[in-house]
């Protein structure tokens, strides 16, 4: 089998439902850097285990892959099941632990025009912003203290670039659901950034 | 006429160009007259490149331990769920 097996590669399919060791090992080469990097999304340090353990459920159930998704989606769907129940099994909840409603309700008055418009920004491009060190921090802080599951939204959306139904399919929520999920990520950092921004000023006065 | 509160609310969304037809239309409407949710939009849209952009960077740099495959390979074909 060569290094370029795909998965419009019937035989190489049909050697992994054998549970063939070396179209395996291919698999495994493949994608489990991206398990990884949505595992570390949900459990953080965890990572390796439940990647390990989801490799052991993929193993056992590879006869039963049917190809209605791309063996990327079923791997990590069966990555992100193992990371929600390792967070439940930690009395972690992935979602919000409380809902904070719609999250910049107190920036606007009671017939719905901003009271606290927003502050203008100084640093206008991602470069710029990406320029400064504290800021990098306090957005990589910021993403760290989301709840695991807006992490991992965050994660497949913006750095694995995965389209909204694949999103949906592994982490098993609706299309709704995933735009709230996003929005809510956005606006913190957003707040995050803004928060950042008005204290440079305040300091350059 | 949206309110500046429903715009923010469907900021997101609009920004990924996921809102039917009618709503997007209300919302380039309400920009047109409302220089703070411009604004709003703008700065979320900016946000958002700018997060994607350490998301990658990050993402570059995490590929992580060299785990070692074969080893993966052997546990994961052995059955042994890793030690808690």
């Amino acid at each position: 089998m060569d290094k370029g097996a795909t998965e419009s590669d019937p035989e190489w399919i049909a050697a992994l439902r054998a549970r063939d060791r070396a179209a395996f090992t291919q698999l495994v080469e493949r994608y489990h850097a991206g398990m990884m990097s949505l595992a570390r999304s949900l459990v953080g340090d965890a990572a390796a285990d439940v990647v390990q353990d989801s490799w052991i459920s993929a193993f056992r159930a590879l006869p039963d892959f049917r190809g209605h998704s791309s063996l990327k989606t079923w791997l990590l769907r069966i990555t992100a099941n193992r990371a929600i129940s390792h967070l439940r099994s930690r009395g972690v909840a992935a979602g919000e632990s409380a809902p904070d409603g719609a999250p910049l309700d107190q920036r606007f008055d009671e017939s719905g025009r901003w009271g606290q418009p927003p502050f203008p920004w100084s640093l206008d491009t991602p470069d710029a912003l990406l320029a400064s060190a504290e800021l990098r921090e306090t957005i990589a802080r910021t993403v760290d203290a989301l709840p695991p599951l807006q992490r991992s939204v965050l994660r497949l959306r913006e750095a694995e670039g995965l389209d909204r139904d694949e999103i949906c399919k592994i982490l098993d929520i609706s299309t709704s659901n995933l735009h709230v999920l996003l929005h809510r990520a956005r606006v913190r950092l957003w707040r995050a950034i803004e928060a950042y921004q008005r204290s440079g000023d305040d300091a350059q006065v | 006429m949206l309110k500046c509160s429903e715009v923010s609310r469907h900021a997101s969304a609009y920004l990924d160009r996921d809102l039917p037809r009618l709503t997007r239309w209300r919302i380039r409407v309400h920009l047109l007259i409302c220089e703070h949710c411009r604004r709003f939009l703008h700065q979320l849209e900016l946000t958002h490149l700018t997060v994607r952009e350490q998301q990658r960077r990050q993402a570059a740099v995490n590929t992580g331990e060299p785990a070692s495959v074969d080893e993966i390979v052997r546990k994961a074909m052995s059955g042994n769920r890793p030690d808690r």
